[in-house]
């Protein structure tokens, strides 16, 4: 090994190491105390020497108490479908773009290209970005809590096929949070970027768009040993990301983006075989809008259509591509913010 | 505060600019940390990283409005935490060899176990500047104008200490093998 190749490694160790699982919120706490304290003893000591009364400062940084937001009705305009019992509401970051019957009661929108919206496997619950804020709603009852922050407004989300299990990756961070306690265990934290999560039906994989030291690339991540099982990088000024997994869990769809061009350029699928990855496959590339924005994908739940929005554009829907072997539509919808797809949930 | 207009749709861009543009303490505080506690470690051992990182972290937390104003609060808390750890972990030998010196018999404070062969070992034995140049370049991945700015120092400067400290550390790390496998 050269030196340089030892210190890497060994900076990967420590890292895990030392910053494995650190407490901000304590850290932050202390921070405060301390910093208070100085600031109440030098005004003690300025006003002992003027012989004046003690003002005390007291700098309060917490975030604002998060009030329940209201929910939101689809209004008009938005395309009201029949529901056929396997898909829900399809919805953006934005509102929803088309609302089956029922259609949910979501939480207010935020005007966020990177609002994040994500049902769980049952379409029982929410998981959302508000603002900074990570939260669940149960789409029945209407309770809604947060589950954590989110360091940056980067934060991306995906349910386990459980429910249980909300994982959030933030920033450089991948945690797995326990949707009802709270409590977290770290997944990953070896890469510079993490976004746009999927979690396999299976359980098994969590798909990510992930910027490393070999680049940028949509790498899937075995959950239980945390490796990598499977990476592709979509090749110069291109990224590979929004990974969204059929219902079955056999075929990954996702997007290819040219950075260059700040626009979506193809949807590509592959499928997946028990430990065995084909060559992701691009999409009908003539076929492509090449809407400009970020894109984002969402399987249907019924596994007949792919939806891909970019944030800023809308365009035609593509009838009946076969994705790897099966009749899917492709359907270029309008929105901003990530895609979502509710299934519904059993009457 | 200062707001990066965003070229491009790419959240991975976003992130970029939230680098040096952070919106509040708490969110530079929480993106910084891990980082942070890995530098200090590689500079004074992994018991205490914490506490050095949390030091540079007040300082920074006292001086926040101005930093930012000024941009890139992230190279003020680094220069602060390499300095801050360099000085404890001199202190610490120093103590521990006042130590060994009294009562030869008792066994000296904890010196962090050796992680890794004793890399981070090598490294702390390097020149001050030296070892503060490995540990940016190395936890951080940063450019050579990047820690030239962080440390206050010349490019020419940075290029020097990092060649130096590579061929040091070549060596060392090279004998220390050759022992092993003998």
């Amino acid at each position: 090994m050269t030196v340089d190749e030892k210190l890497r490694t060994a900076v990967a160790e420590l890292r895990t190491t030392v910053a494995g699982d650190l407490d901000h919120e304590a850290g932050l706490a202390d921070l405060r105390r301390r910093r208070l304290r100085r600031t109440r003893r030098t005004w003690v000591v300025a006003a002992a020497g003027a012989a004046a009364a003690v003002l005390v400062t007291a700098v309060v940084l917490a975030d604002p108490p998060a009030s329940e937001p209201a929910p939101v009705y689809p209004g008009p305009g938005v395309e009201h479908v029949q529901s056929d019992q396997r898909n829900g509401s399809l919805v953006a970051g934005d509102g929803v773009l088309r609302a089956a019957d029922p259609a949910p009661e979501l939480p207010p929108s935020m005007s966020d290209d990177y609002a994040r919206r994500t049902f769980s496997t049952d379409g029982r619950l929410l998981a959302y970005t508000h603002g900074r804020q990570i939260r669940v709603r149960d789409l029945s009852s209407g309770a809604d809590h947060p589950v954590t922050r989110c360091g940056s407004n980067l934060c991306s989300l995906a349910w386990s096929p459980d429910g249980a299990t909300l994982a959030v990756a933030d920033y450089n961070t991948l945690r797995a949070y326990d949707v009802r306690t709270g409590k977290s265990s770290l997944l990953l934290r070896d890469l510079r970027f993490i976004h746009d999560l999927a979690w396999s039906p299976d359980g098994h994989t969590i798909a990510f768009r992930g910027t490393g030291v070999e680049g940028d690339a949509l790498r899937l991540l075995d959950v239980a040993s945390g490796t990598f099982v499977w990476m592709y990088s979509a090749g110069p000024n291109r990224v590979a990301t929004g990974p969204s997994w059929a219902p079955d869990g056999r075929t990954l769809a996702f997007a290819e983006f040219a950075v260059d061009d700040d626009r979506l350029v193809d949807v590509t699928a592959m499928t997946v075989e028990p430990e065995e990855y084909a060559d992701p496959v691009p999409l009908a590339p003539s076929q492509c809008p090449c809407v400009a924005g970020w894109p984002s994908l969402a399987w249907s739940p019924d596994g007949r259509s792919v939806a891909v929005n970019s944030a800023f554009g809308s365009g035609e829907p593509v009838d009946s591509l076969d994705v790897l072997g099966r009749q899917v539509t492709v359907d270029y919808v309008g929105g901003a913010g990530t895609l979502a797809w509710q299934p519904l949930p059993p009457r | 505060m200062r707001v990066v207009p965003r070229t491009s749709s790419d959240p991975a861009a976003a992130a970029v600019d939230l680098a040096w543009a952070p919106l509040r303490f708490e969110d530079f505080y929480r993106h910084e940390r891990p980082l942070l506690v890995t530098l200090a470690a590689t500079l004074c051992g992994p018991a205490g990283a914490d506490d050095v990182a949390q030091e540079a972290m007040l300082v920074t937390y006292r001086r926040w409005s101005e930093l930012v104003d000024r941009g890139h609060p992230e190279a003020f808390v680094r220069r602060v935490c390499v300095n801050l750890a360099i000085s404890t972990y001199r202190r610490r030998s120093r103590e521990a060899r006042a130590v060994l010196r009294l009562a030869a018999a008792r066994p000296a404070p904890s010196e962090p176990p050796p992680e890794h062969g004793g890399v981070w070992r090598a490294v702390r034995e390097l020149p001050r500047r030296q070892a503060q140049v490995v540990a940016l370049h190395y936890v951080y991945d940063l450019r050579v104008a990047d820690i030239a700015s962080t440390l206050g120092v010349t490019e020419g400067t940075v290029k020097t200490l990092l060649h130096r400290a590579r061929a040091a550390l070549a060596e060392r790390l090279d004998r220390e093998d050759e022992e092993v496998s003998s």
